[in-house]
């Protein structure tokens, strides 16, 4: 046999043409069904859909028979794939007829069979977030053990319909589960949030959990519901081993504005973790804007961390006519992260324009003392919108303030001048 | 007649590897995309629309004279359905009325901002932010970093933990951030990267940032360009991504980290395009740190659309730029190739890389002249090189009527006339439309040793 004619290489060619071939066809035809059939389903869907929206008007017991008589018609897979994906068919305000005409129908046994036991596994996942929009509290146990199934999508959505059931005994069910995966805290308490603030006790709780992450993850859900009287039970928590959960409960107590927690926010402000000081100074600057200057201004100066610096620049611009010394002396810091700080203080309390209306004031007191400001301002070299804040001035008084510059920097004012 | 009779082997070997890549990848694809269907199918969008825990994001489009597309790209995202984000526009420094048509449309302003450049991407010029739209800002600066620099100037002002990077020619579907982010909130700890199918808008109805119709245009240049894309985001995309060995999240469309792109040192504008290298850099970084379990997606849901180029020449322009980023990135992490530390990208994907997207055309070309010339010599039977060329043609269809099959059966995308067409175009790739990218490619590799760096845009043009 010749090698660069090799026999088979023809062979291969033909099933290789009929392989393409099958396939070019195999896929239009698959097309074209598919067409058809998505054709008469959405028919069938839609026409079900408007019957539905017709019915919304109608009296409470012409609902329940329709909707009973609709149930019993479809056979139940149908029935599964409906009610998983609701949303798109059944209008909302005839949900509860819905789920009372499904569980009338007597087929909760089979759905339960399907969620157990179903061999088509999104077959199984439909039929347990049909099981959690019936709300049918012995099915908990159902969707509980789906949690912990091998398969991650089963998991998943199970945990979705869980939440579907919005009550204490999913809300308990989800929280241990948050406990065993703690890397979806962040899935679970989204979906925790759609519960009633009657869990709040059961998140009151989980606070006392060994795992940090559910503390933590308990903490942000709290702070969502604001249930009244925990402001005790959370201070204590700004203590915590764990610095997330440290950061969280100050974060917490800034949004209860609870005057109770200031001692324990100012404590935080030694904390040696970053994030705890910064949520502890913005939080505390939610409670008392002006009480705390001399601390936030130490921070400001002191702390490593910009975000600190920065959520204690925040703090003190509210009561700029107290921080402005310690600002003015800010901007000798030889540090360049605090010096920018106290250059944005300037610029995020609109204090520019009133400098630059002093550099035009006759008083000579207020000249000097906004001159030396400028002065000060221009040579942090930190860009602080100078030519912007020009613009806002007609020319005679602009050119006023240019001299003014001049004085300090002769080639800014040049570039200011173009 | 032994060096021409190894080299014709060589080459016959290369199409059958190649061809049973495609099948393997094809099959695991399917499974991939049916996956991901069910899940976007069952998914509880509403409870992920309504939370305050859903994780906020950074949507940053770089623009430089974009004045044909600015306007429906930005609408576009501001009609997301996602419940926070925002908007952070980079013009690098226009020179037509891509600024001018932002002012209009957001109602900007100037604002003072003190502004941390981390990362070196270029002089800034203006800070301005939407009277209208309080979560939108522009970022005006001045050019030459490419879209690398207008990212990292964006990056430097971005808020969120997420960073959504597009291309300002992108038309987003309304619920592309929440099918993308549903995924992420899944596993927000492990999910470093994501990004998913997005095709052509050539010939769509655009209005106000929406798509009112998809009319896929049967001008053939066009047509292969989908088909391409169908290829390249269902088939092995899609695959690799089951396996975690996704080597390319696209500058189109993609979502990452913030904290590992930062980590992993931003967007490089040394390199001809950032996307490419930045996902290989991201793999580098994370696994490097130790950081084995961590994911880079890929989903097969459609969440946009883009312009593709309308003339062969601009085609070739796109492509050559597409082949040096290749040829960069490849060569700057040639370590990873076959090294076991990095899994699968290392032994699946990069190996495809290396042997189709670099140096696949020179088994290209060189079959074909070898066929050729051997039978011009009399060494190889006409016969042969017809069976041959026959050979090179059907597995060419056959590689892309799977993805094709995929996309439908899972996205029902295309009307059945759109399918046979495209269907019957697969067979005639090979006849011309594959010769333009082979000399795209070339071109690139001779720029690439040429030294050139540029990240030449394609020439806008809207119907």
């Amino acid at each position: 046999m010749n090698i660069l004619h090799p026999q088979w290489l023809w062979f291969f060619n033909l099933i290789l043409l009929a392989a393409t071939l099958f396939f070019g066809a195999g896929i239009i035809i698959h097309t074209l069904t598919q067409e058809l059939f998505v054709k008469y389903r959405l028919r069938k869907l839609v026409a079900l859909s408007e019957n539905l929206k017709r019915l919304g008007a109608s009296p409470k017991a012409t609902i329940q028979e329709a909707v009973q008589k609709i149930n019993k018609q479809f056979p139940l897979n149908e029935l599964i794939v409906l009610t998983a994906n609701r949303e798109h068919f059944i209008p909302k305000e005839l949900s509860e007829y819905w789920r009372e005409a499904f569980q009338e129908a007597g087929r909760m046994e089979q759905v339960r069979r399907v969620a157990k036991n179903g061999k088509n596994k999104w077959r199984r996942i439909e039929a347990l977030i049909c099981l959690g929009f019936l709300k049918s509290d012995p099915d908990v146990d159902i969707l509980e053990n789906g949690l912990d199934d091998p398969d991650d999508d089963i998991s998943y959505y199970s945990m979705l319909a869980l939440a579907e059931m919005k009550n204490a005994a999913a809300a308990g069910v989800l929280l241990e589960f948050l406990d065993r995966e703690s890397f979806r805290g962040q899935k679970i308490v989204s979906l925790l949030e759609g519960f009633s603030i009657d869990i709040s006790d059961q998140l009151l709780n989980a606070l006392e959990s060994k795992n940090p992450r559910v503390r933590y993850w308990a903490l942000k859900l709290l702070s969502k519901f604001k249930p009244e009287n925990s402001a005790d039970r959370i201070i204590s928590l700004a203590t915590d081993p764990s610095p997330d959960v440290r950061a969280a409960a100050c974060q917490y107590l800034g949004l209860m504005k609870a005057t109770e927690s200031e001692k324990a926010l100012l404590a935080r402000f030694e904390d040696p973790e970053w994030f705890v000081r910064m949520h502890a100074v913005r939080s505390l600057s939610m409670l008392e804007e002006s009480k705390y200057l001399t601390q936030m201004i130490h921070l400001l100066y002191t702390d490593p961390s910009s975000y600190v610096k920065e959520s204690a620049k925040n703090a003190v611009i509210h009561d700029m006519k107290q921080a402005l010394p310690y600002l003015e002396h800010g901007l000798d810091e030889k540090d360049e992260l605090t010096k920018r700080c106290c250059v944005e203080a300037f610029i995020d309390s609109n204090y520019i324009p009133r400098i630059l209306d002093g550099i035009l004031s006759k008083d000579r007191d207020i000249y000097q003392k906004q001159f030396q400001l400028l002065s000060k301002l221009i040579h942090s070299n930190i860009h602080f919108g100078l030519k912007k804040e020009l613009m806002n001035y007609e020319s005679m008084k602009r050119q006023k303030i240019i001299a003014a510059i001049r004085e300090i920097n002769s080639t800014l004012a040049e570039i200011m001048e173009r | 007649m032994t060096v021409f009779a190894i080299f014709f082997w060589v080459c016959l070997t290369y199409y059958l590897i190649l061809l049973f890549y495609y099948l393997v990848f094809g099959i695991v694809g399917f499974f991939e995309s049916n996956k991901r269907n069910h899940e976007s199918r069952e998914e509880n969008y509403e409870a992920i629309m309504s939370s305050s825990f859903t994780l906020p994001v950074s949507i940053i489009i770089p623009a430089h004279n974009e004045e044909l597309w600015v306007r429906d790209t930005v609408l576009s995202v501001l009609r997301l359905d996602y419940p926070q984000f925002e908007l952070i526009v980079v013009d690098d420094e226009s020179t037509d009325r891509t600024l001018d048509i932002l002012k209009e449309l957001l109602d900007l302003q100037y604002v003072n901002n003190v502004y941390s450049d981390q990362f070196n991407s270029g002089k800034i010029l203006g800070f301005l932010k939407s009277r209208k739209y309080p979560h939108v800002s522009v970022l005006s600066k001045k050019s030459g970093q490419k879209k690398a620099g207008a990212l990292n100037a964006a990056l430097n002002l971005a808020k969120y933990k997420y960073v959504c990077v597009m291309d300002c020619d992108t038309i987003l579907e309304r619920d592309a951030l929440l099918k993308v982010m549903a995924h992420v909130q899944k596993d927000p700890e492990h999910v470093v990267g994501i990004g998913s199918f997005f095709g052509l808008a050539n010939g769509f109805r655009i209005e106000n940032g929406v798509v009112l119709e998809k009319r896929f245009i049967a001008v053939p240049l066009i047509a292969y360009q989908n088909l391409e894309y169908i290829r390249s985001f269902i088939g092995n995309r899609i695959g690799w991504s089951r396996q975690n060995a996704m080597p390319i999240i696209s500058g189109g469309f993609g979502v990452w980290r913030r904290d590992i792109v930062l980590a992993a040192g931003a967007f490089d504008p040394w390199y001809s395009s950032e996307d490419l290298e930045f996902t290989f850099r991201a793999h580098d970084y994370l696994i490097r740190n130790g950081k084995r379990d961590y994911r880079i997606t890929m989903l097969p849901h459609y969440v946009g659309w883009t312009e593709g180029p309308h003339t062969i020449s601009q085609l070739i322009k796109q492509r050559n730029r597409w082949q040096r980023v290749t040829n960069e990135a490849v060569w700057r992490y040639r370590h990873m190739l076959f090294n076991p530390k990095y899994g699968r990208l290392g032994c699946v994907s990069l190996p495809y890389f290396v042997f189709y997207e670099v140096l696949g055309v020179f088994f290209e070309i060189g079959s074909v002249l070898v066929t050729v010339f051997g039978c011009l010599i009399g060494m190889i039977a006409w016969r042969m090189l017809l069976n041959f060329l026959m050979m090179m043609l059907l597995c060419q269809s056959l590689t892309s009527l799977i993805p094709l099959f995929i996309l439908n059966r899972d996205y029902r995308l295309l009307k059945v006339r759109e399918v046979a067409y495209f269907v019957i175009l697969s067979f005639f790739e090979f006849f011309w439309y594959r010769w333009i990218i082979v000399w795209a490619k070339v071109e690139g590799f001779i720029q690439f040793f040429c030294g050139k760096r540029t990240m030449d845009s394609i020439q806008r043009h809207r119907t």
